[in-house]
């Protein structure tokens, strides 16, 4: 709060009476986020099994065991492939549509980015149950359109590596709105005179893309790249629709093996501390990000 | 004048308790009429033709007895994890006065000491009959180590539904004896049927590909995949646990089932049946591309239903071949957390009445007590009803160990691992033994 540029910006009897008023809401949140927080690492380092009664001894050792999980290190690895397949594809797709959308000689430009918003306000759950019914190898309207044009008809969900391809594909056209939205406000608050002075000195079209678009827009980039991938780390929805996790365990995800710890196997406990490791996890990768992001700006 | 205000609010309060006392002489009336008006009752349940036929009953208990019934109707996928918080409430402080509970979770929550015995008010009450339910729905979805918990609700024991059409069809019946050098019949075995399932599976339009599969089947983890499976296993002599609760499972036999059920997953059932639930694979049968499906008995007047299917009268039910299915059902109770007891068990007593089962029953739901199975009217319009009653008296239910949920887990997950070849049958079975032995009740 001390070194925020609000707070510093106001003389000092101001800054005070300011500091007063925002401090409710400042406790209210630690008190929000901090608690949960506390007790989920209490209970991570104690025996908890809902349906065996209530909390049990002390047991550190509930993260070591939970560490050995063949299940859960399977899960992690399945969680990385996807985040870092999704964020670079969601990315890439992203970056390209919102470019287009910036062109100011593409017609109707407010009409498609309406259009390409919608995945967006759906649900994650409405999302997963549609694309189970249009991706029904029988009676789907994808397979039935391939089979128009005579091209073969995939079982999506039935082979391992064809079902996570098929999470990847679904999650791209889900989440690929809300980088197109973060990164056509960054292209739309670029300053016009750069890209007019590059003009006049020659500069072609791919030029101006990779030496002035591409590095402005990099902090934008980088934050989207952040958000994403905090929220990809932690897909659940769509593998508890489409697949359960499955075929075999192709398709699960920590934060789906976590569920099923808690929900299943009502094991609190072990549940935490997987969670807690999963916190502590995105809490590195994020820092790591932001260290990379504050290098990029200076 | 202070005084006289305090002699007129004197009258008042007076005046205003002879009033009242008047009308609580009327009241009794009201009362015995409708004993739980504005009370109330807040049901969970799942999303089944059943819930549908008591929903279409109650306004009949609502005239009657004045309370509202409030039915939540859930996916079954949902049930378990928003049930559990609301079962660990304090005595009275729950969400819901009264739950269906599946087999699967009879023995977690009674463990737990979520549900109310119920023996006082069966003892008491002049409406409800405990030996007019089958002894294997009472054993499964009633009693729990000595007491009443639940009333049998409804069975979905797993039976097999086939297409008479094809199988009474001249051609196909010459087909197979050309073949196999014997005549078409029922299969009494796993074997024999997925036999004839692949026999099934075929090209019937002549386009090249196929259209009809013998086996519509459901592998998505964990409960899809692993109830039917289990039908493969109970009728080949398998069995998870023994009645004490010890681990019984024989490798060689459970291997064998396993390999019975993948071959019949990968040369019998559509392309993408690893993946169906029972959406997709109830769909692949309605829709007339199915031969064979190993479900719940009730499917059949679902299957007869024009609006949901294109297979009416085409059906019909028989055991799993082998003899020995899936028992399932599920059975009404009241959660210690109940704020209504009352007014629960009142409805328990009127929903498992004789005429209210009856009546359901004759809409199409599945019975659990003999005297709904063997009246005459039931029989009448669900003739078949006489074989569901052997078929639900047959059926081998699921262990009553308190972490069944995590033994269907592990079991759904051990299955799909074969199918999708991560895992050699005999690594399943091995680990299904060894998960079946940390998490059986000790």
């Amino acid at each position: 709060m001390a070194n925020n540029i609000f707070f510093n910006s106001l003389p000092s009897h101001d800054r005070k009476t300011a500091k007063r008023l925002v401090s409710p809401a400042f406790i209210g949140i630690w008190v929000v986020v901090l608690f949960p927080l506390l007790y989920a690492l209490y209970v991570s380092v104690h025996d908890w099994i809902l349906s065996q009664g209530g909390i049990g001894p002390f047991n550190f050792s509930n993260y070591p065991d939970v560490l050995k999980d063949p299940l859960l290190i399977n899960s992690a690895k399945n969680t990385v492939l996807l985040t870092a397949s999704v964020v670079v594809l969601e990315i890439c797709v992203g970056f390209g549509l919102a470019l287009l959308l910036h062109n100011k000689q593409i017609k109707l430009r407010n009409v498609y980015l309406f259009i390409l918003l919608i995945p967006m306000l759906m649900p994650p759950i409405t999302v997963g149950l549609i694309w189970r019914l249009l991706l029904h190898p029988d009676l789907g309207i994808i397979n039935y359109m391939l089979s128009l044009v005579g091209l073969p008809q995939p079982t999506w969900l039935a082979s391992p590596v064809l079902a996570f391809f098929t999470i990847i594909i679904v999650d791209v056209w889900h989440e690929t709105a809300f980088i197109i939205l973060v990164l056509l406000a960054g292209l739309t608050s670029l300053p016009d005179e750069i890209f007019e002075v590059a003009m006049i000195d020659g500069a072609n079209a791919w030029q101006k893309f990779l030496y002035i678009t591409v590095p402005l827009m990099t902090p934008t980039i980088l934050v989207a790249t952040i958000i994403r991938m905090i929220s990809a780390l932690k897909t659940y929805d769509l593998v508890y629709i489409l697949t359960r996790g499955g075929p075999g365990i192709s398709t699960e995800t920590i934060s789906y093996y976590i569920y099923k710890v808690f929900f299943v196997a009502l094991d609190i406990g072990k549940s935490s501390a997987m969670a807690f490791i999963l916190l502590i996890v995105i809490i590195l990768m994020t820092l790591v990000l932001m260290r990379v992001m504050n290098r990029v700006e200076q | 004048m202070k005084k006289n205000l305090s002699i007129i609010l004197g009258l008042v309060v007076i005046f205003s308790m002879v009033l009242s006392a008047c009308a609580k002489t009327d009241q009794p009336a009201t009362t015995s009429d409708k004993p739980f008006q504005g009370v109330t009752i807040n049901v969970m349940m799942e999303g089944v033709p059943d819930t549908d036929y008591v929903q279409a009953q109650l306004s009949k208990f609502e005239e009657e007895t004045g309370a509202k019934v409030n039915i939540e109707v859930l996916n079954y996928a949902l049930m378990h994890e928003k049930l559990v918080p609301q079962l660990t409430a304090g005595a009275g402080k729950g969400s819901y006065d009264l739950i269906v509970v599946d087999n699967y979770w009879v023995a977690e929550f009674n463990r737990a000491g979520w549900l109310m015995a119920l023996d006082d008010k069966i003892a008491a009450s002049k409406k409800v009959k405990m030996d007019v339910y089958l002894p294997s729905m009472l054993e499964m979805v009633g009693t729990y180590q000595g007491k009443t918990y639940m009333l049998p609700f409804y069975n979905y024991a797993m039976a097999l539904v086939y297409r008479n059409d094809i199988f009474t069809d001249p051609a196909v019946q010459e087909a197979y004896k050309a073949k196999y050098g014997k005549d078409l019949a029922l299969p009494t075995s796993i074997p024999e049927y997925v036999e004839l399932a692949k026999f099934m599976t075929r090209d019937t339009n002549g386009d090249g590909t196929v259209d009809v599969y013998g086996a519509s089947m459901q592998g998505l983890r964990p409960d899809p995949t692993a109830m039917e499976f289990l039908n493969y296993l109970y009728s080949m002599g398998g069995l998870l646990y023994d009645v004490e609760g010890n681990v019984v499972l024989d490798q060689k036999v459970g291997v064998e089932a396993l390999n019975y059920y993948v071959d019949a997953m990968k040369n019998a059932a559509p392309p993408g049946a690893p993946s169906y639930g029972f959406d997709e694979a109830f769909a692949t049968v309605a829709q007339g591309n199915a031969f064979s499906y190993i479900t719940y008995n009730w499917m059949v007047p679902v299957l007869n239903d024009p609006e949901q299917s294109q297979v009416v009268d085409k059906m019909k039910v028989t055991a799993v071949p082998g003899g020995a299915g899936l028992l399932g059902g599920w059975g009404w109770a009241i959660p210690n957390s109940s704020a209504n007891p009352d007014a629960a068990w009142a409805f328990i007593e009127w929903v498992e009445s004789f005429e209210i089962a009856k009546e359901r029953a004759l809409l199409g739901g599945a019975p659990t007590r003999s005297d709904v199975f063997q009246d005459k009217d039931v029989l009448a319009k669900y003739p078949h009803y006489s074989d569901v009653e052997k078929i639900v008296g047959d059926s081998i239910m699921f262990p009553m160990q308190s972490r069944a949920p995590q033994i269907v887990e592990v079991l759904g997950r051990v299955i799909s691992e074969t199918i999708a070849g991560s895992m050699t049958s005999e690594a399943a079975i091995q680990e299904l033994i060894t998960e079946c032995e940390n998490l059986r009740d000790k």
